[in-house]
């Protein structure tokens, strides 16, 4: 245990020296895998401080697209030499309503907006390339749609599309970002 | 430190659990359920008519019962429709009765107009919200099952043209869902 506070401090103080006080503004991109989100692509920007930062991905989630926002503070990217940190990241996305590819007569669509609220790990450097690893709840607002096909044909009864609020516990994410 | 760390990821799959709610905005009945006859002549208190139609919401409530629990239902609707006046309408009366017997006869709904005797008739078409009567844990009792909806119509006086008589009966069901892997 010692030994890991020693290494840390250590780590800690070769660091300091780099530490900026106002940062150049980064630019880079990131892609990355998770529920709810599915497969992301995005860009990441650095607005002058590094132990903030703000992306905008596309996603796609096998049913169809969407999009996903991201705040990320990491505080530890005020030892830039550090190679691994941990952060916190508040995310808030959608997906476009989509069908199981070849079932869009016989199962419903569906689509969702979520809010994730994830702690997480970074591996590397924060002004570099760094595989980060996500963790925490989501909270998702789910909506079907073309429902009646589910029931089929129930003694002339139309039925709408049912929704549903949902907290999921825990829901992840992983995937690398680099920025210059 | 490495033991606690591995306890804590471990931990995870064993802590996953999904809760909330479901909500279906609505299972919809059109119902047809015939004609009151008019008279060309001026009827006072005709004999009320009564019709049946057999409904079954048991099978949609099954589907969201699979996935959830603590379920409820309530009427979102309940109308007497008509392309003709329903000024006529100066009661109605809705049962429900499951198909089997299993459960007596119940009142699900009723409808006293407000209106006075003769003023109705100037309605241009109709649709008479009815008020519901059960509770929603009664209601979910009934409609678990195959029902009959018995709608009982009295008129202070015939109308003067046979009149099409249409029913719209909504159900929402709203359920929790707690699921823990």
């Amino acid at each position: 245990m010692k030994k890991w506070m020693l290494l840390a401090v250590g780590m800690v103080c070769i660091s300091v020296p780099e530490m900026a006080m106002a940062d150049p503004v980064r630019v880079g991109f990131s892609s990355d895998l998770g529920l709810p989100s599915g497969y992301a692509v995005g860009v990441v920007v650095h607005p002058g401080l590094d132990v903030f930062s703000v992306s905008g991905s596309l996603t796609y989630n096998a049913l169809n697209f969407g999009g996903r926002l991201s705040l990320k503070f990491d505080p530890m990217a005020l030892a830039p030499r550090l190679p691994f940190g941990i952060f916190l990241d508040a995310q808030g996305g959608f997906a476009a309503a989509g069908n199981v590819p070849g079932h869009s007569s016989d199962m419903p669509s569906l689509g969702y907006d979520y809010a994730n609220l994830y702690g997480g790990f970074r591996f590397g450097r924060m002004n570099g390339f760094h595989w980060n690893i996500e963790v925490g709840p989501s909270y998702l607002v789910a909506q079907t749609g073309n429902f009646q096909s589910v029931i089929g044909n129930s003694g002339g009864l139309k039925v709408g599309n049912p929704s549903a609020n949902l907290w999921i516990t825990p829901t992840f994410e992983t995937g690398f970002e680099v920025s210059w | 430190m490495k033991k606690s760390i591995a306890c804590v990821l471990a931990c995870l799959p064993l802590m996953a659990c999904v809760t909330g709610t479901i909500v279906e905005p609505e299972i919809c009945a059109p119902i047809s359920l015939g004609t009151f006859p008019g008279s060309p002549i001026a009827i006072s208190n005709p004999p009320p008519i009564s019709y049946s139609i057999n409904e079954d919401f048991s099978s949609t409530i099954s589907k969201i019962k699979q996935v959830a629990d603590g379920m409820a239902v309530s009427v979102s609707s309940l109308d007497l429709t008509s392309s003709s006046s329903l000024g006529f309408v100066s009661d109605l009366v809705v049962y429900v009765q499951p198909t089997d017997l299993s459960q007596p006869r119940a009142l699900l709904a009723s409808y006293q107009s407000t209106v006075a005797t003769g003023d109705g008739g100037t309605m241009l078409g109709g649709d008479l919200a009815v008020t519901v009567e059960m509770d929603s844990e009664t209601l979910l009792a009934y409609l678990s099952v195959p029902v009959v909806l018995t709608f009982s119509v009295v008129a202070t006086e015939a109308p003067t043209t046979t009149t099409m008589l249409n029913a719209n009966f909504c159900v929402a069901a709203s359920a929790s869902i707690t699921k823990k892997l």
